[in-house]
């Protein structure tokens, strides 16, 4: 597979290379496609900044980075806005929640949040209080969004989700869980697991983000479990920089394996340190991604067929780094997912509607 | 280089080929497109653009192109792409053009931030620049492509461009978006005028984009000071009136008009801010487009 | 525990452009804007610097200024403050 500009960037930043570049004749117009393309502009644009080398960018391409920068920068005002809001609505009701994914890591501050952009927040509460929650959010301006009645019933029934809520004025997004995964594919999940660990907001208390280990293992399964992959590199990155941040020492690389075991996670975990690995160079260890690979429940894909298949799918999906396969790639991932989510008789129906018409469809931002 | 140095089968061959490349204001564009209504909307529209060499820096690359796939014979489509991205549904193909127009327009709003981005007409006299602030039916088109003929010069018809670094505004000219009646009644007011080819039935109702000579236009990097601030609406069949309105009220119908002001945030408050306290703002009523223009070089020549 | 300092909202951050008889506020937390007559955003001005010291200063203002008895800037003030935390410009927490 031909290098992509992007993914050897990233490794570069990865290595603490940047300073090296040649700012003059370094291909930056491409870079900025591409990252554009992968929802990475941001994040390249604050590793530029953060090497020192942005301000010896030449004019026209630094004014794509610096503009990236500003929509961050805008972004984390407006999650940190929602969150307030949230945190208004849910306390009035005594109901704890977790933020989880992009939020999280935006309230955290956390290496992952550096150039993250993204509309929707998730957060998490107890399954008692589930409905509680939806109520008391719906009563204060976060509506039920316009699913259609199918897609409704797939996420309450079949789901046993909340569809995703959309404020009324703000159009932010909300996603409502009380687990990490969607149980019709692990109805058992130990959820309360999660909340033993779960790191509390000073003064904002029933305010929470998850462990540093359980965010690397929420990271990983949303990533490998959801099957979307439009995001995919983005998500990866995340990865990257959050076990480059938390993960420090062996201790700690045992403490994410044993967690994952004892979270039933092992398979995403493998995946992700197998990709960060092999795609981004991220440090795990040789023996840790061995272990991680023996944790492995039997019945998986055989490694060589999932490695070129998620191997294409992370490439962005641009016209400067075409790889043959990559939406066959996708959509066979996507397929997987959905069959790990669903039992067959209820996988059939839903993929003639979904990803027959992800096929077709444009993208969506 | 303009894109009129260029024959029409060279620019045939850049727009389905590697892209033409040309300058509008200050962007660098790239444009890829098979549809033979595009070609010739560019060659009669934007024959003073800067065509671009190849290591040129390109801002935008964009493709606006037939929708593949089955229902290409049975209900052709046309699809606007930025990067692959694609910030809009298919149109009918016929409204290929006006796909083009509106394309690029979301593209210049939607990333640069070194703008405040108001939707606005805005054009010049005497390096003194107006504002037209449009709200549909306001009918800031039709004053604006007026304006163009009657001594005026052109910044934009859409977006006024706020500069974050100096607060003065910079051109980006293209072709004057005009809808409907307003049609009929430039043709009948500026008969030199030229056109684009008629788009028909889009949910604008039926469009032709009029061409802004070179001389009626600002040159690209030249930046203006906005001295007016005018808010038009017409109403057909009422008295003309010109009523001051407060900054305070001004400046809360600029930041509703601004595209990217959540993206700029406090410092898209203060440039609202300081621009509205060099402004002269007024509400401006008409009913017909020859009182317009006489209310405006009444507004515009009062002395302070 | 995770450091929230950035959260708090500090009063002071409220932006407000006079312009005669009205005023603009800009709330850099939520991007949200307003426009309010300038006597209320006088006293927004002073509400949100009061909340962290001397909380009478509303009052005082109104009395002073605009020639309010005791009973009537209590009253005005309460009612602009409500006011105010409906539009989240001012956080109920502070107190």
């Amino acid at each position: 597979m031909k290098p992509v500009l992007l993914i050897e960037f990233l490794r570069s930043r990865g290595a603490g290379e940047l300073t090296k570049i040649d700012t003059q004749s370094y291909p930056w117009e491409l870079l900025i496609r591409q990252s554009r393309r992968a929802n990475l502009i941001s994040r390249v644009a604050l590793f530029l900044r953060e090497a020192g080398i942005l301000d010896d960018i030449p004019t026209r391409p630094r004014q794509h980075f610096v503009n990236a920068l500003c929509i961050a920068k805008a972004n984390a005002r407006a999650i940190n806005w929602e969150v307030r809001d949230l945190y208004q609505i849910l306390r009035g009701q005594n109901i704890d929640f977790i933020l989880l994914k992009g939020s999280a890591y935006i309230w955290s501050e956390n290496s992952a949040a550096r150039g993250r952009l993204f509309s929707d927040v998730d957060i998490m509460v107890r399954k008692p209080s589930l409905e509680d929650a939806e109520r008391v959010l719906v009563h204060s301006g976060w509506m039920g969004s316009t699913l259609n009645s199918y897609d409704q019933r797939y996420y309450r029934q079949w789901m046993h989700e909340i569809p995703p809520l959309q404020h009324l004025k703000r159009q932010t997004t909300l996603d409502l869980h009380h687990s990490i995964i969607p149980p019709v594919s692990y109805p058992d999940f130990p959820a309360e697991k999660l909340w033993q660990l779960a790191i509390p907001a000073e003064d904002m208390p029933g305010l929470f983000v998850l462990s540093h280990i359980d965010m690397v293992l929420h990271s990983a399964t949303h990533l490998f479990h959801e099957g979307e992959f439009d995001q995919g590199l983005r998500d990866l990155s995340d990865l990257d920089l959050m076990i480059r941040e938390y993960i420090l020492d062996s201790v700690l690389w045992e403490e994410l394996l044993a967690r994952a075991v004892e979270l039933g996670l092992e398979l995403p975990l493998y995946y992700a340190l197998n990709y960060t690995q092999k795609i981004l160079d991220t440090p795990v260890p040789e023996q840790i991604l061995q272990k991680a690979a023996q944790q492995r429940s039997r019945g998986h894909l055989p490694d060589r067929l999932l490695d070129s298949l998620f191997l294409a799918a992370f490439v962005p999906d641009h016209e400067t780094c075409r790889v043959r396969g990559r939406r066959v790639a996708r959509f066979l991932l996507f397929i997987r997912s959905h069959w790990i989510k669903m039992p067959w008789y209820l996988l059939f129906p839903h993929l003639i509607r979904k990803g027959w018409l992800r096929l077709q469809g444009e993208n969506s931002h | 280089m303009l894109i009129s140095d260029l024959d029409r089968n060279a620019l045939k061959a850049h727009l389905s080929g590697q892209g033409l490349r040309f300058r509008t204001g200050p962007f660098g564009v790239s444009l890829r497109t098979s549809i033979p209504a595009i070609a010739r909307h560019i060659e009669k529209l934007y024959p003073h653009s800067e065509a671009l060499d190849n290591d040129a820096f390109i801002d935008f690359h964009i493709t606006t192109n037939p929708v593949s796939g089955l229902r290409r014979w049975l209900k052709p489509q046309v699809v606007f792409s930025f990067d692959g991205y694609k910030p809009f549904k298919p149109l009918p193909l016929a409204q290929a053009t006006a796909a083009f127009e509106w394309g690029l327009n979301w593209c210049i709003a939607s990333i640069s931030h070194q703008y405040l981005i108001i939707h606005s007409a805005v054009v010049e006299k005497d390096g003194l620049g107006l504002m037209l602030p449009g709200s549909p039916g306001s009918g800031k088109s039709t004053l604006c492509a007026a304006l163009t003929h009657s001594g005026w010069r052109l910044l934009s018809d859409e977006m006024a461009l706020l500069s974050v670094t100096d607060g003065m505004i910079y051109p980006v000219p293209r072709p004057v978006s005009l809808k409907n009646q307003s049609i009929q009644i430039i043709k009948a007011f500026a008969a030199e005028a030229q056109f684009g080819d008629r788009v028909a039935g889009t949910t604008k109702g039926d469009i032709e984009h009029m061409y802004v000579p070179e001389e009626n236009a600002l040159q690209a990097s030249m930046g203006i000071h906005a001295k007016y601030l005018v808010f038009p609406h017409y109403q057909s069949g009422c008295e003309t009136e010109v009523a001051p309105l407060s900054k305070g009220r001004a400046s809360m119908s600029l930041i509703e008009n601004a595209f990217n002001f959540n993206i700029l945030g406090h410092q898209g408050f203060e440039m609202i801010s300081d621009l509205v306290d060099s402004l002269e703002c007024h509400d401006f009523t008409y009913p017909d487009l020859q009182q317009a223009l006489d209310g405006i070089e009444q507004i515009t020549s009062a002395k302070p | 525990m995770i450091a929230s300092t950035q959260q708090k909202n500090i009063p002071s951050l409220l932006v407000f452009r006079f312009w005669g008889e009205e005023c603009v506020v800009y709330n850099p937390l939520s991007g949200d804007t307003h426009l309010l007559p300038a006597l209320h955003a006088e006293i927004l001005q002073l509400i949100t610097e009061g909340i962290r010291g001397d909380s009478d200063r509303p009052i005082d203002h109104l009395m002073a200024e605009y020639a309010m008895s005791y009973e009537e800037a209590v009253e005005f003030s309460s009612a602009l403050y409500k006011h105010y935390k409906s539009l989240g410009l001012v956080d109920p927490s502070w107190n």
